[in-house]
């Protein structure tokens, strides 16, 4: 089926199989005679006759549009000529959000961020260290091959930014050596039919004979069992009574939050423990070189990081939290509900500087820790230390950036996102690119302001699929941004996409960022070969 | 040669409407009309196989999924009193799992098995549980399934919205080549506005195929586990299930029309009116 609007009716080409082909007429109601008028639409069809099946789609349809007005489908349907792309007629039925979830949704040529995929699966993110962790994921066996990523070896549809680097990226830390166990309760027919929470109260009873004192065991929810609506949270509830036990929920828990009271119990355990003078706690750096580099600068300037925790939860060190006389939480919207729960209440003093993404950032989130345990003159000093010992190679890589261009497709409303970090998963990455140096070709939708006006951002307006994949191709951008892995919008265009997991934080992680995009940028690959992988 | 036409006929409605009872006795005058006749359970209840077959232990293809991961033909197709073969989709406990899957699968089981081409069944009838709730439960109105569907209803607001609900849900499945075949009235009450009904059908473009009185035989039947048709066969209302019978075999898909069921906003307007303009 095809839909397009052409005046004040719209226009659908239905195709049945054993059918002949029929358009059917849609038009306000009270419009002119019609076959058909619901309560807001008429309907007629092209010709002079209509076979009784061609009648019965036609009431089909009228059936299945509902109430729906005309305006409410006028609305979704493009104007004949300007946009050739098939609208499945369910998306009118749909009034909800278009998203990349739902497949053919009339803008998804033009998306490049998805950022609702990352909030949904935020929470697999969260990482146990220090113990050993049994991973209970329950559901369907295939459905791992769409969920994120367990680690930083296997592949997904989407760049989840938490997956980062990725291993042939230069100078990626290793993937995590530790690979946790793992166990799915692999749900068939017949526990879909009758309930799979039986299966899942099976697998941990079995795991409570087979796990040692120390053991994590994290149970992961996938969406079949949230369909049939399995208790998954009171399985864990039973359980929790033996073992240290996490509920990972695909969707945003709608009870109690396993895994805050988890920490929160662990950050409790530790509150006699002594305080020390300068010392802070962390919480939103995943670990890594930048962890390592940004709590070196502190060490440097003299203030102790007594714990690091989020993404990383380790139960260990979360007994160490409270011996910190400021707790530094960075900005991240997927983590601040774990921080209202379990950070913001504790008797510490809490500071929230920006995210520490790019140098000037980085050098901003370090002063404000300083200032807020007395140590700015030291930090200063370190700074400068660690300023020297990279200028030369930050100095080659500004004339680097300087001669290469970075794309970002955008509809004209959501430019501003882009130096956003609440919106960019916690990375202003229009900022951040900017102040490497990158020349940045802004590819907009739509003819709302496109309002940044930072030095060296080009803005390239476009209007439909043909005139976006122009400017793709024309362009002079060597990457261009999207969160859906090995984009072939891109590819085909020659171009190397590129995404938030080349992003890091810190210093040395700005360094390793451009290096990274630079690399992007120079690569020629697709450039050469993309064209053999263009899809239709 | 060709091919055998299959009557698919589904009854639905409002729960305890009296669904299985009707099609129970409508199974059993087919089957003394000497048509083979399946009779398909979708009710996780699975009280009118149990009725059929005089027995309350049921094999079921959800059972043997569970039990084998697989399903034999001869684990699941029961042959009844009067040579009717039933067979039953079964289903989770109650307040778990996904019945509506479990109908689905056990029609999938049919196309895999070819039981309805391979047995010689001239009628099939499908028993549904209540009203369409999601995709799952309509899956026999999926092509090759069901055909004409019957709509049970009483003159109680609620089993007429069911019923509109239900004329939804073919109007949605008519590309399948699924019709409404009419409505069936079965009421318990003595003083039920027939008329009511009949305008309700009107408004549906429909029509009332039968309608059917309160009658304590029927319970003294089920006490026997037996149909009315087989514990009195010559009563009146016997014989009203009889011409009812006959009608739904008239019926010609070909020239009915889908129905026109109202948004719900409109069913209560003129529900006020009994559904009188």
């Amino acid at each position: 089926m095809a839909l397009v609007r052409r005046g004040d009716a719209v226009r659908m080409n239905v195709t049945y199989e054993g059918v002949a082909p029929l358009t059917i007429i849609i038009s306000p109601a009270g419009s002119g005679p019609c076959l058909l008028e619901t309560r807001h639409l008429s309907f007629r069809y092209e010709g002079t006759t209509i076979t009784a099946q061609q009648e019965r789609i036609l009431r089909s349809i009228a059936g299945r549009l509902g109430d729906a007005t005309f305006d409410e489908i006028a609305q979704k349907v493009p104007e004949e000529d300007q946009e050739r792309g098939a609208v499945d007629p369910e998306e009118i039925v749909d009034r909800g959000v278009v998203t990349v979830e739902q497949w053919g949704a009339p803008d998804a040529w033009r998306r490049f961020v998805f950022r609702r995929e990352f909030e949904r699966n935020a929470s697999s993110a969260l990482r146990v260290t220090g113990r050993r962790v049994v991973t209970v994921s329950h559901g369907e066996s295939e459905c791992q091959y769409a969920t994120p990523a367990i680690d930083a070896r296997s592949m997904s549809l989407f760049c989840y930014p938490w997956i980062r680097p990725l291993a042939h990226v230069p100078n990626a830390p290793a993937p995590e050596r530790s690979i946790p166990s793992f166990i799915t309760t692999d749900m068939r027919d017949a526990d879909i039919i009758t309930g799979g929470a039986a299966k899942l109260d099976a697998v941990l009873d079995a795991l409570a004979d087979r796990t040692c004192e120390g053991d994590v065991v994290v149970v992961r929810s996938t969406c079949m069992p949230h369909v049939i609506g399995d208790d998954m949270q009171e399985s864990v509830r039973r359980w929790s009574g033996r073992g240290d036990i996490i509920y990972d929920d695909v969707f945003a828990p709608a009870g109690r939050d396993l895994t805050a009271e988890l920490l929160a119990a662990a950050i409790d355990s530790g509150k006699r423990r002594k305080r020390r003078g300068s010392s802070v706690a962390l919480a939103g750096i995943a670990p890594g070189p930048a962890l390592v580099e940004l709590e070196g600068l502190l060490v440097e300037a003299g203030i102790d990081v007594v714990s690091a925790l989020v993404p990383r939860i380790d139960l260990e060190r979360a007994r160490d939290w409270r011996r910190a006389a400021v707790q530094v939480l960075v900005p991240d919207p997927y983590r601040d509900a774990l921080y209202e729960s379990v950070f913001r209440p504790l008797p510490l003093e809490t500071i929230e500087p920006p995210t520490p993404h790019g140098v000037a950032d980085t050098r901003r989130w370090l002063e404000a820790i300083a200032r807020s345990v007395g140590r700015e003159a030291e930090m200063r000093r370190a700074w400068k230390r660690r300023m020297r010992r990279c200028a030369a190679e930050r100095r080659r890589l500004r004339q680097d950036a300087a001669g290469v261009r970075l794309g970002f497709v955008v509809d004209a409303d959501e430019c501003a996102a882009l130096g956003d970090p609440v919106k960019m998963a916690g990375v202003p990455v229009l900022g951040v690119v900017c102040e490497m140096g990158f020349g940045i070709d802004l590819m907009v939708y739509g003819d709302g302001p496109a309002p940044d006006d930072r030095p060296g951002v080009e803005i390239h307006r476009f209007d439909d699929r043909e005139s976006l994949q122009r400017l793709m191709r024309d362009l002079p951008c060597g990457a261009i941004y999207s969160d859906l892995y090995c984009d072939a919008r891109i590819t085909a265009a020659g171009k190397m996409p590129f995404c938030l997991q080349l992003f890091e934080p810190g210093l040395e992680g700005a360094v390793r960022t451009a290096e990274r995009l630079v690399g992007a940028c120079r690569a020629d690959f697709y450039r050469k070969y993309g064209t053999h992988g263009r899809t239709h | 040669m060709s091919k055998k036409r299959i009557e698919r006929i589904v009854f639905l409605g409002k729960g305890g409407i009296g669904k299985s009872t009707i099609l129970t006795n409508l199974s059993t005058i087919y089957a003394q009309m000497g048509r083979k006749v399946l009779f398909v359970g979708c009710d996780p209840k699975r009280d009118a196989t149990m009725l059929l077959m005089s027995r309350t232990d049921i094999p079921t293809v959800i059972d043997q999924l569970i039990r084998t991961n697989d399903v034999r033909l001869e684990d699941v197709l029961l042959e009844a009193r009067s040579g009717i073969h039933c067979i039953e989709a079964g289903g989770p406990e109650p307040g778990v799992g996904c019945a509506g899957r479990g109908i689905a699968r056990m029609l999938e089981f049919f196309t895999e098995s070819e039981l309805l081409e391979r047995n010689g069944y001239d009628t099939v009838l499908f028993d549904l549980l209540g009203d369409i709730v999601c995709g799952g439960f309509a899956t026999p109105l999926r092509k090759g399934f069901g055909e004409k569907v019957f709509i049970v209803v009483s003159d109680e607001l609620m089993s007429l919205y069911a019923a509109n609900n239900i004329a939804r849900a073919v109007v949605n499945c008519a590309p399948n080549g699924v019709v409404l075949g009419g409505l069936v009235a079965n009421l318990k009450d003595a003083k039920a506005d027939e008329r009511m009904i009949g305008r309700f059908a009107r408004k549906l473009k429909t029509r009332v195929v039968a309608t059917l009185r309160r009658d304590a035989r029927f319970r003294k039947a089920e006490y026997r586990r037996l149909t009315l048709a087989e514990h009195a066969p010559d009563c009146e209302t016997v014989k009203n299930l009889g011409k009812l019978a006959r009608k739904v075999l008239r019926i010609d898909p070909a020239r009915i029309e889908p129905p026109t069921p109202m948004d719900d906003k409109t069913f209560y307007e003129l529900s006020r009116r009994e559904f009188s303009r």
